[in-house]
């Protein structure tokens, strides 16, 4: 009996290996339950002493097609596009026409700095915002001087830390915008985290 | 007692069948880890010579420099864009794709801030963006995209057949990923930028990250060469 226990021990042990070493897979099921309740226990907004603070946000204007964005000398280059045999304004309205030109470019990314004065770590775990289809929490990394984008399920905000979303790192992938967001815009940037539940953020769009 | 001996040694060969199991299924998805990790960091391999640092120091020189081979690519306008009509002007260059969030944007906008660097000097430099997603982005959008940096600038949609054709002279290495997710697929490219002299020879190469000061500084040194 007793050798049968070792070996349902080993076993044991073996396929929590197994599961470890699957690593993602296992994780979400672990800690989903105490991110639903924490987003439950916690109210909607960051008011109340979160220990979630927010600084510096900020959102690539999108390129969806030329004219009224960028910088304000790119209104210059309507005039050179003119020529196309394309109806330029009409496009850039109608983000759902399905046409090639609807489609470049109809992504941006919010970066922000996330500050953490709470003494347990926490962990970004999802974002809307209205003005956006998707979005999705990227990793960005140049290896051998190719740059690799990946989707990650949440970014860790250390206790009595902070952890910076910016350029090469990580960043907020803003997918099947809605409208153009133009510098001066700003948009509603709904945060999830694990511990602290929502946090609004209101992230201006400009040019870095 | 001498059936439940039996019956042990019975679990015990059954237990030891599952561990084995167990065990080779650990081993294989070692393997396959291994595998899988190896495929996707399969790199290409450099084939641009280097030569030391440039001015800046934070570029490489192309050492010796690269007579890069002409192409063409179908313009905004719908005229095709040859590269030899750069001709005259130094180049710098740049391969992404207009979905791109965070790699493209960021190295347009140190462009941009290069142009601005060079002041009245920007007039010898072609700033170029050629995009490796010809399925998704047009002559038009593309053109668009650069011009939202800055409206001088050049963006070109690079079709397959051109970009294998002149990819191996520029190290120019671009995989389209399909992922789960809003975005449906990423694409992953090189991220060198490339100076080229007025002749169509690269000179240098910049990493990833490269500030505009030091491409800005390397452009004024190439500028100054006869």
């Amino acid at each position: 009996m007793n050798q049968k226990r070792s070996w349902l021990a080993i076993i044991g042990v073996l396929t929590l290996a197994l599961l470890t070493a699957c690593g993602t897979p296992a994780q979400p099921t672990a800690t989903a339950p105490a991110a639903s309740q924490a987003a439950a226990a916690a109210p909607t907004t960051a008011a109340g002493g979160s220990p979630i603070t927010v600084r510096d946000p900020w959102a690539r204007p999108t390129a969806v097609m030329g004219g009224a964005m960028g910088t304000p000398s790119a209104g210059m280059a309507t005039p050179a596009m003119s020529g196309a045999p394309m109806a330029t304004p009409a496009m850039s309205g109608s983000p759902m026409s399905g046409s090639p030109m609807a489609m470049g470019g109809k992504v941006s990314a919010a970066y922000m700095t996330i500050s953490n004065s709470g003494g347990t770590a926490d962990k970004l775990i999802s974002a809307t915002t209205d003005v956006a289809g998707a979005v999705e929490l990227h990793t960005t990394e140049v290896k051998d001087n190719v740059a690799k984008m990946q989707q990650v399920q949440s970014i860790e905000v250390p206790a009595n830390g902070e952890v910076q979303l910016k350029s090469g790192g990580y960043h907020i992938m803003l997918l099947n915008l809605q409208r153009d967001l133009q510098p001066g815009d700003t948009l509603t940037l709904i945060l999830t985290f694990e511990k602290a539940g929502k946090v609004t953020v209101t992230v201006p769009v400009r040019q870095p | 007692m001498s059936t439940v001996a039996a019956s042990t040694v019975g679990n015990r060969r059954k237990l030891l069948t599952i561990f084995g199991l167990l065990l080779l299924v650990l081993v294989g998805l070692g393997i396959g880890a291994i595998l899988v990790t190896r495929a996707q960091n399969a790199k290409p391999k450099s084939t641009i010579p280097l030569g030391g640092p440039t001015t800046s120091g934070q570029g490489s020189l192309v050492q010796p420099p690269r007579q890069l081979s002409d192409f063409s690519l179908m313009g905004p306008q719908g005229t095709p864009v040859k590269f030899s009509d750069l001709r005259g002007k130094a180049v710098l260059l740049f391969f992404g794709y207009t979905h791109c969030p965070d790699f493209c944007p960021t190295t347009l906008v140190e462009f941009r801030d290069a142009k601005r660097a060079l002041g009245a000097e920007a007039d010898k430099v072609a700033f170029v963006f050629i995009s490796v997603d010809a399925e998704a982005d047009t002559p038009q959008s593309v053109a668009a995209y650069a011009q939202n940096f800055d409206p001088a600038f050049v963006g070109l949609s690079g079709d397959p057949a051109t970009l294998a054709q002149i990819g191996p002279e520029y190290d120019l290495y671009y995989k389209k990923r399909e992922v789960s997710g809003a975005s449906s697929y990423l694409i992953d490219h090189t991220a060198i930028t490339y100076l080229i002299d007025r002749q169509g020879r690269l000179k240098v190469v910049f990493p990833y990250g490269t500030p505009a000061s030091a491409m800005a500084t390397d452009i004024k040194a190439l500028l100054a060469q006869p």
